[in-house]
């Protein structure tokens, strides 16, 4: 075990060396530095104790082939072999994103809901693309997220766990994250990450385990023992609809217990489908990243400011009635945009996604002179072509504004078509 | 060697009911003789209520403030002990410097004693008229204040020129703003508010729903019909202000 | 390692008939592992159940403190320093965003099973114990606790814990009372941070919905434990006011022991605790101790000491305020003396002077028995350049010599 002190120069694989600055933080395996790397500001992470020469190789490997996505903070470059140890150069997380473990604790919590549903679209769409790239994660935890509670926006640390689908990494995960066939000995893919993926996204969205209820909580000490009971061989969800003996309990477990009810009836649908014993058992069931993506993406569509508390709320589209989950009064929704399958409300200062990426297509307001007169705004880059119920056509160029009537028809792009309802 | 050797108890516990007085220039005359004759009636029945109760004696402390605020005494002192000083009236209402001042006074390191040895202080602010400083910032450092916090706060408004949004924000609630219109009205309220407020501030709560601030509002509310010239301010309908289409 | 504990109804409580709602206990077994529990059940007609709240509460405490030390990876405390863990909501304040580590994690394990139990316990007893507090209960407080949602609030209470192993020790805390240590050299501190939520008649509650997060707790692992820790619940702080009294009456039982052993201090404070409790706020009051005997007699003189420095600070408090109000009233007597002002705060400096005479009287006496206890009958009695008697005479000659 070697630490290293302010100045000392570490040779890089591929050449050239980075200089130590100071401690920025210590874990379990390593310690990381601030680093001098030609004039630029990076970060160091140093092996307390090396791991082998697989695991060097593989970080090679990852950094030959770059990030799957910009959610990474993955490794750029690797020091040669040194003092005993080695390392690999990433970029500096910057100041405004907080460890997931804050969340959690709600010591820090999402400005909106707009951002809580951007952070699950980034985490999805970064294992996606994890799992294009054939890898799989290994080590997936709470301290592995760095979230801006402002919008949304995720950072995926600690890639040096990645590895080729199949491989084990040899560093073990928390058995809080892992799926129960990993619990119980399994080697990780993309199946056990799927799994997760759910428990990391009810915990987004929950700020609760999925499987830390009554059962859990009556131990005075985790054991290891307990803990491969509870996250493997008997993992039961606490809101399971056939076994009711893990509910949340209060003073404990308060964030599910008010979340729960009020957040939209299909994520509720979702999560007992994932954590049914069914899909505990059967691994090549669990639902893929593109229909987390999709259902994030419907859960965003019914996201509206609640007209008379000015809170977000989520509106249930088959209810004909909506109430805000805020102040409990009643919400107005006369038009809707039909978009495919997906149906927009189209309510006063409500963003519109058309796409899965975090940033809103348009938005709606309401006229400054007439408040009963609602306008969509053009947020895109594109000119949409709008064809008026009577047959006129009109073009929206970027930043225009258009009246929301029922009847119009929207060209958004080639592949994206709405009618306002 | 026994255990009472030595050892200090606090039979009583404290209560400081601070006065918070404008004395800017429209305060001169009529206004400003009635607040220094209603203070200085008040205190022998803030005495008399201190000398009766077990629970609680009753410390006072007196804030003017115009252009600049000073404070009577540089400590509390014993509603039995305490002479008031008649207070004159000049120039401009420094409102938010009160307000700091009154926050650093609210602290161990100022008026206040250990928490376990005290009940929240009743706060009665006086004033005819608006603010000429930055009420808002000294507001704000008042509202992070625990012992604000947990206080009974009651303004009277005298006359109709007093700016009783102003009061409002500084009470938490219209309720306890009460406004008085002839010299009478003051004298009585003055006296009606201070006796309350101490009566109810210096007495162990009995943990129910009404708050301590509620309760002298309630009671002074009953007592306010009974006085010709005063009155309840009547709540405004925000949201009629509040712009439908920001 | 000894222990001691005791809880008695207030005098407010006995003149209405309602029961002691304060729960503590003690326990050292022949592991040498000492724990002591105090818990307080809120007095409000809401909480009319809040006395068997507390000793649920207690109750539970000692059998999952039990489970958790015999699981406990006792290596996680091995070495670690005094650690204060301050409550979730105290960290957000403090901008303490630094990651749990394991044994924090532990706790927190502890702490959630805690209050899960507790849960189970009141409800049972909810169930087997029908409503019958009719007559002096608040219908809106029946109904609560008859609609089958709400029943904690019935039984809320406050706990605190302090737990001593042969190699490591922690306490935790929920709610208002105050922990309070000695460590061998007789200096104190309340190891357990505060929590800025309890202030007043405010305090957080085991009946909290975010109870898990209101705990606060310390621990060390390094060798070094407490000489004598006490825990005593609010009836204990409102009965001293400063906190300064409460540790000086704690200083006192210290010093008791180490005279007389526990049998003595027993009998002392299950005289005097009610006593306290007539002629101060008439609270419920509960202690709880646990000491080192081994220590005791080594500790004694530093007990002593430390109330001599605090008699001492006192002293010099009492001499500054005389000297100040001299001062003052030097300084008055040269305005024009026609003035009202000058008349009224001329009247203060006197009457200052003369209480601050009294006063110092009254220390330099406990000064001096404390002096004597130390050194033996031929200790040298106190004495300063202030003195203890006002001296008319010198004062009006000093002013002479200034003017």
């Amino acid at each position: 075990m070697t630490e290293l002190i302010k100045g000392t120069k570490v040779t890089l694989l591929n050449g050239g060396f980075v200089t130590i600055n100071r401690e920025l933080g210590r874990g379990g395996q390593g310690i990381v530095y601030l680093v001098d790397h030609n004039g630029k500001q990076k970060a160091l992470k140093w092996y307390l104790n090396a791991p082998d020469q697989n695991f060097y190789n593989n970080l090679n490997a990852n950094i030959i082939n770059g990030a799957p996505s910009n959610a990474f903070l993955w490794p750029e470059a690797i020091t040669e072999k040194q003092k005993g140890s080695y390392g690999y150069v990433m970029a500096l997380r910057p100041q405004n994103y907080f460890e997931f473990g804050n969340y959690l604790l709600a010591k820090k919590s999402f400005k909106s809901f707009t951002a809580m549903m951007a952070a699950a679209m980034k985490i999805c769409n970064g294992f996606m693309m994890l799992h294009r790239f054939g890898y799989s994660y290994q080590d997936l935890n709470d301290g592995n997220f760095f979230i801006d509670p402002t919008n949304g926006d995720v950072l995926i640390c600690d890639n040096d766990n990645v590895m080729p689908q199949g491989e084990k990494s040899g560093i073990m995960g928390k058995a809080r994250y892992m799926a129960p066939e990993i619990v119980a000995g399994g080697i990780p893919d993309k199946y056990s990450d799927r799994f997760s993926l759910s428990v990391i996204l009810f915990m987004l969205f929950y700020a609760n385990h999925p499987f830390e209820g009554a059962k859990v909580v009556a131990c005075p000490c985790m054991t290891e023992s307990y803990e491969k009971k509870f996250y493997g061989s008997e993992a039961l969800f606490i809101y399971n609809p056939c076994d009711k003996s893990n509910l949340p309990v209060k003073g404990i477990h308060q964030n599910v217990i008010r979340r729960w009810p009020v957040f939209p009836q299909k994520l509720r649908d979702t999560f007992i489908q994932e954590f049914s014993e069914e899909m505990l058992k059967n691994p090549t069931k669990r639902m893929i990243e593109q229909s987390w993506e999709k259902l994030i993406a419907s859960l965003r569509d019914t996201l509206v400011i609640c007209p008379h508390c000015g809170e977000e709320t989520f509106i249930e589209e088959s209810d004909a009635e909506h109430q805000c989950i805020n102040c409990g009064k009643s919400i107005p929704v006369a038009n809707f945009l039909q978009l495919g399958s997906r149906t927009l409300p189209l309510t006063n200062k409500t963003q519109l996604y058309l796409d899965y990426d975090n940033t809103p297509d348009a938005r709606v307001a309401a006229h400054p002179q007439d408040s009963s007169l609602l306008l969509i705004q053009n947020l895109s880059q594109d000119t949409w072509t709008a064809e008026t119920p009577s047959g006129k056509v009109k073009s929206v160029a970027p930043k225009e504004l258009m009246p929301v009537k029922p009847g119009i028809k929207i060209s958004f792009s080639s592949t994206c078509k709405g009618e306002i309802k | 060697m026994s255990l009472l050797d030595e050892t200090v108890s606090v039979p009583r516990r404290t209560m400081t009911l601070f006065f918070v007085i404008d004395t800017s220039g429209s305060m001169a005359g009529s206004k400003i003789g009635a607040v220094n004759d209603a203070v200085v009636n008040v205190l022998p029945m803030l005495e008399e209520i201190s000398a009766e109760n077990p629970d609680a004696e009753i410390k006072v402390a007196a804030l003017e403030f115009s252009t600049t605020c000073n404070w009577l005494y540089n400590e509390p002192k014993l509603a039995s002990e305490f002479v008031w000083q008649d207070v004159q009236a000049t120039a401009l209402t420094s409102l938010g410097a009160a307000c700091k001042e009154l926050s650093s006074k609210l602290s161990r390191s100022g008026f206040m004693q250990s928490a376990s040895g005290s009940f929240a202080p009743a706060i009665i602010l006086l004033s005819d008229g608006a603010p000429t400083d930055d009420f808002d910032s000294g507001l704000a450092m008042l509202k992070n204040n625990n012992w604000f916090k947990a206080a009974i706060k009651v303004a009277v408004a005298i006359g109709e020129d007093a700016d009783k949004d102003v009061l409002t924000k500084f009470t938490g609630t219209s309720e306890a703003v009460f406004t008085v219109h002839n010299i009478d009205a003051l004298k009585q309220i003055i006296r009606i508010v201070a006796v309350t407020s101490s009566q109810i501030g210096s007495k162990s709560s009995t943990a129910g729903d009404t708050t301590k601030q509620d309760q002298v509002v309630a009671e002074v509310k009953n007592a306010v019909d009974n006085i010709d010239g005063a009155e309840v301010a009547t709540s405004v309908d925000a949201s009629a202000y509040t712009d439908d289409w920001d | 390692m000894r222990c001691f504990n005791f809880h008695c109804q207030g005098e407010s409580h006995k003149a209405i008939d309602k029961v002691c709602q304060d729960y503590s206990y003690s326990n050292v077994d022949e592991n040498g592992v000492a724990i002591a529990i105090v818990c307080d059940g809120h007095g409000g007609n809401r909480y009319f159940r809040s006395d068997v709240g507390a000793k649920l509460a207690a109750e539970v405490t000692e059998r999952n403190v039990r489970i958790f030390l015999d699981e406990v990876d006792a290596a996680l405390f091995a070495g670690q320093p005094y650690t204060p863990k301050s409550a979730i909501q105290t960290e957000i304040e403090d901008g303490d965003f630094k990651k749990e580590n394991q044994l924090e994690k532990a706790f927190r394990q502890l702490f959630a099973s805690i209050i899960s139990c507790w849960y189970e316990k009141i409800k049972e007893h909810a169930a087997s114990h029908p409503l019958t507090e009719k007559s002096a209960v608040e219908q809106k407080y029946q109904d609560e606790f008859t609609s089958g949602g709400v029943i904690e609030k019935t039984y809320g209470c406050t706990l605190m814990a302090y737990v001593c192993t042969p190699t490591y020790w922690f306490a935790f805390h929920l709610g208002d009372g105050k922990c309070i240590s000695f460590d061998n050299d007789a200096n104190w501190k309340e190891p357990i941070p505060w929590d800025d939520r309890c202030f007043l008649n405010k305090t957080t509650s085991l009946c909290d919905s975010d109870a898990i997060n209101e705990f606060r707790y310390c621990y060390e692992g390094d060798g070094n434990f407490p000489i004598i820790t006490f825990l005593g619940s609010d009836g204990m702080d409102d009965s001293f006011g400063e906190e300064s009294n409460l540790v000086n009456f704690y200083v006192q039982v210290a010093k008791l022991i180490a005279t007389s052993g526990i049998d003595g201090v027993e009998k002392d404070i299950v005289d005097t605790l009610p006593q306290w409790s007539n002629i101060g706020t008439q609270h419920d009051m509960s202690i709880a101790f646990i000491y080192d005997e081994k220590r005791m007699d080594e500790a004694y003189p530093k007990f002593i000491q430390w109330q001599i420095a605090t008699t001492k600070s006192k002293i010099h408090a009492v001499n500054n305020k005389i000297l100040g109000a001299i001062e003052e009233r030097k300084k008055l007597s040269k305005s024009p003396q026609e003035s009202q002002k000058v008349q009224i705060e001329l009247q203060y400096a006197q009457t200052a002077i003369e209480k601050g005479y009294i006063q110092k009287q009254q220390l330099v006496k406990a000064m001096n028995s404390l002096l004597k206890e130390l050194r033996g009958e031929d200790f040298e009695p106190y004495s300063d350049e202030v003195g203890t008697e006002y001296n008319t005479n010198e004062n009006t000659n000093n002013e002479e010599c200034l003017n």
